[in-house]
């Protein structure tokens, strides 16, 4: 993901003449705005808090809706869902996370300086089911709840 | 928000208080779905096939592009109801 800016909660770039990047202060990490993300397919802004949200298809398990913060790492491939992923070959053979295994703060992952932050998914799916586009309402033509 | 899935369904999920949340309820308040049970509330629509893309347009209704049925979907009100 190439670096952007967010009117909420302050620019991206910082420093001296906005050159200090989201992960560094050099090409190529300050251009990235978010890492370790698996087969991201929805991409949308809340109209509201003009936050990032995406969504991402994991390996049979651990699909996702993420809030997508500058220099948001979604843990690929340590972790997907809540779930750990532990093989170097991980998509198995039938839909689903079948241990109890549950991470919510995954070790061993690449940090840039402790620039990059982990953050648990808002929502998962335990057995993909293949997540596409996201979208946020911001009328109520299809009715108050719809609103929201 | 509304996402959209290739499992041929819809859903719909608002947003808590500070809008960083997803507001859950239920068997989802873990923030896991374990099956597709679960998410009988969060249900919008189906049967739109794998759905593209999804934008709500000028009008306040909801444009749902279908990969697999090669159509565009316009959501309404009922207004019947």
């Amino acid at each position: 993901m190439i670096s952007i800016t967010q009117r909420i909660g302050g620019p991206v770039l910082g420093g001296e003449n906005g050159t200090t990047g989201v992960l560094a202060d050099h090409s190529l990490l300050n251009k990235y705005y978010a890492f370790g993300i698996r087969n991201g397919f929805g991409l949308a802004f809340d109209p509201v808090t003009n936050k990032l949200w995406d969504s991402e298809n994991g390996p049979g398990y651990g699909d996702e809706i993420n809030l997508v913060e500058p220099g948001f790492n979604s843990g690929w491939l340590r972790v997907q869902g809540w779930w750990p992923v532990t093989t170097s070959n991980p998509l198995p053979a039938a839909r689903g996370y079948f241990d109890d295994n549950m991470v919510t703060i995954p070790a061993n992952l690449e940090t840039f300086a402790d620039k990059g932050r982990y953050r648990s998914p808002e929502f998962a799916w335990n057995m993909s089911i293949g997540v596409t586009a996201l979208e946020f309402l911001r009328g109520d033509t299809l009715g108050r709840r719809v609103s929201k | 928000m509304i996402c959209s899935y290739n499992n041929d369904y819809l859903y719909i999920f608002e947003l808590g208080d500070d809008r960083t949340k997803l507001d859950l309820e239920g068997d989802l308040a873990d923030k896991v779905a374990n099956d597709n049970e679960e998410l009988e509330n969060v249900v919008l629509g189906q049967g739109f096939g794998v759905i593209a893309d999804i934008k709500e347009g000028p009008d306040g209704y909801l444009y749902l592009l279908s990969h697999i049925h090669g159509n565009i979907y316009r959501i309404v009100p009922n207004l019947s109801q």
